[in-house]
């Protein structure tokens, strides 16, 4: 009997149906080879924000069904959900502690991006993409702040709407006096609708530059040799399992750390005192005054947004790099200094000072 | 590049700097009786011991001339509270003062939220689903040597 008319051995059925599967989605070309350093937690940190992002936007969706943007419903809308609905003080606690972790994530896996030289050529595009997408993440973390329309959402508005006094028709947006529809209802479509759509979009093209250029290659590798390769499929099924791990941290956090909701808002008070990643913001404000949150802001984007322009050679290896990784050191302790010294700072009242 | 980068940061900054402010919203409020009790009862939530903060406001809403909807015979009793340090008493006072029960989700916040372990069976159940998930997805993470 030949070869060719030997019976073929018999594929198990779960072999068939991820043959099926492969047929109609392709997945077998997720199998291209990385280097081996994409597999460490620190190359995961990009999927993981996303991870964050996309758990945000399924509990969010939830919380949108119970949620009222009208100004005079929407605190009592809130502490509905955390008072009166089965599992409503978990779900909210939920998209709480994940927003929390997605800003960590954030922040660290733009760390992880400059440390690394990954800014690099040709790999510039990516890096402002990068920054849009992280400024997108702190539009998210503020306007959710607001939705929630205690005391501390209302002086953060104030604050929003300070700063939108100071740029002009720049803000005019931001402005109570845009349009006729309430500056709550119109933060909340921002945040249910149109940060969504963009972020996603962006965060599309920000994988597919990634795909593009390949892997940036590891800093710390001194060997000659090429690093040895492992397939995609590999760092997707990591990341899929941390992501897991993420989703059950955030949940134990829900369950025994619930946040807690103020009291309704009232105008013309100041006794709170910002969420810790805006925290930092607050000494510099005592000191000069509620621009000084908007010039503070810009120039921490400014200076990320011109380092690879800066930093242009091929070298990679950060003690090559001090110049940028120096000042970026500094300016990480500069930020946590200033949250440790707002937390110990007793309130202030800033609106209407300048 | 950098003759763009520079031109638009110039245009930018030209831009600001000429802007009108006031496009953006322009008027002060004036507050009415009703808005100093309750801005009273917020700092006497928010920040318990700016007592003399607190005066004020409650003598603004005494000395306004059209207090409607607000009881200035409670509102000079809270002050009496507020001075002795009995501030709960002061918030239920003032809240009777302007009509509102003490109680309501209005004026009082959720109770601060510190640790509270799963004491109910849905958090008990949600609590072993956690744990199911950092399991399955530490197996699932772990590298291949």
């Amino acid at each position: 009997m030949s070869a060719a008319s030997e019976p073929q051995p018999r594929r198990s059925r779960r072999r068939r149906f991820l043959d099926a599967l492969d047929e109609r989605l392709g997945l077998r070309s997720l199998a291209y080879p990385v280097p081996e350093h994409a597999n460490k937690l620190a190359y995961s940190l990009g999927g993981l924000s996303l991870a964050a992002f996309l758990f945000l936007l399924a509990s969010g969706i939830v919380l949108a069904q119970y949620y009222n943007p009208a100004p005079g419903s929407a605190h009592q809308s809130v502490r509905a959900i955390v008072t009166d609905l089965d599992l409503g003080r978990v779900l909210r606690g939920f998209h709480y502690w994940m927003a929390m972790a997605m800003v960590v994530l954030v922040g660290l896996h733009l760390l992880r991006v400059l440390v690394s030289g990954a800014y690099k050529r040709p790999r510039e595009g990516n890096w402002i993409l990068g920054l849009t997408l992280a400024g997108i993440s702190a539009a998210f973390f503020f306007s959710g702040t607001v939705l929630k329309w205690d005391q501390e959402a209302l002086e953060a508005l104030e604050h929003n709407i300070e700063i939108a006094r100071i740029l002009g028709r720049f803000g005019y947006w931001l402005s109570p006096a845009f349009g006729g529809v309430a500056l709550l209802h119109r933060l909340y479509t921002l945040h249910v609708a149109i940060l969504p759509a963009v972020f996603l979009m962006l965060a599309a093209a920000h994988l597919l530059l990634v795909k593009r250029h390949g892997m940036a290659p590891s800093p710390f590798r001194t060997e000659d040799a090429p690093e040895p390769t492992e397939p995609f499929s590999r760092h997707l099924r990591r990341l899929g399992g941390f992501a897991l791990m993420l989703g059950g941290i955030v949940l134990v956090a829900a369950i025994l750390v619930p946040p807690g909701h103020g009291p309704a808002p009232v105008e013309g008070i100041e006794v709170t005192k910002p969420p810790w990643p805006m925290l930092w913001l607050y000494p510099i404000e005592n000191w000069v005054g509620v621009s000084g949150i908007l010039w503070a802001t810009l120039l921490i984007f400014a200076a990320l947004l011109v380092i690879p322009f800066i930093d242009r050679g091929p070298e990679v290896r950060p003690r090559r790099r001090l110049k940028v990784l120096i000042p970026t050191a500094i300016t990480v302790v500069i930020i946590i200094g200033l949250i440790v010294y707002a937390l110990i700072t007793p309130v202030a009242t800033h609106i209407g000072s300048g | 590049m950098k003759k763009w980068v520079l031109v638009c940061g110039s245009v930018f900054v030209v831009a600001l700097a000429t802007s009108p402010v006031a496009l953006a919203d322009g008027t002060e409020e004036d507050f009415t009786a009703r808005d100093l009790v309750e801005q009273a009862i917020g700092i006497l939530q928010g920040q318990p011991q700016q007592t003399e903060l607190i005066m004020d406001k409650l003598r603004g809403a005494l000395e306004d001339d059209e207090p409607e909807g607000v009881d200035a015979a409670l509102v000079a009793r809270a002050m009496d509270a507020v001075e002795a340090g009995r501030n709960d008493e002061a918030i239920a006072i003032l809240a009777g003062s302007i009509g509102v029960a003490a109680d309501s989700a209005l004026h009082q916040p959720e109770s601060a939220e510190g640790f509270k372990w799963p004491n109910t069976r849905s958090d008990r159940i949600l609590f072993g689903f956690a744990a199911i998930m950092i399991a399955v997805g530490g197996v699932i993470a772990r590298r291949e040597r």
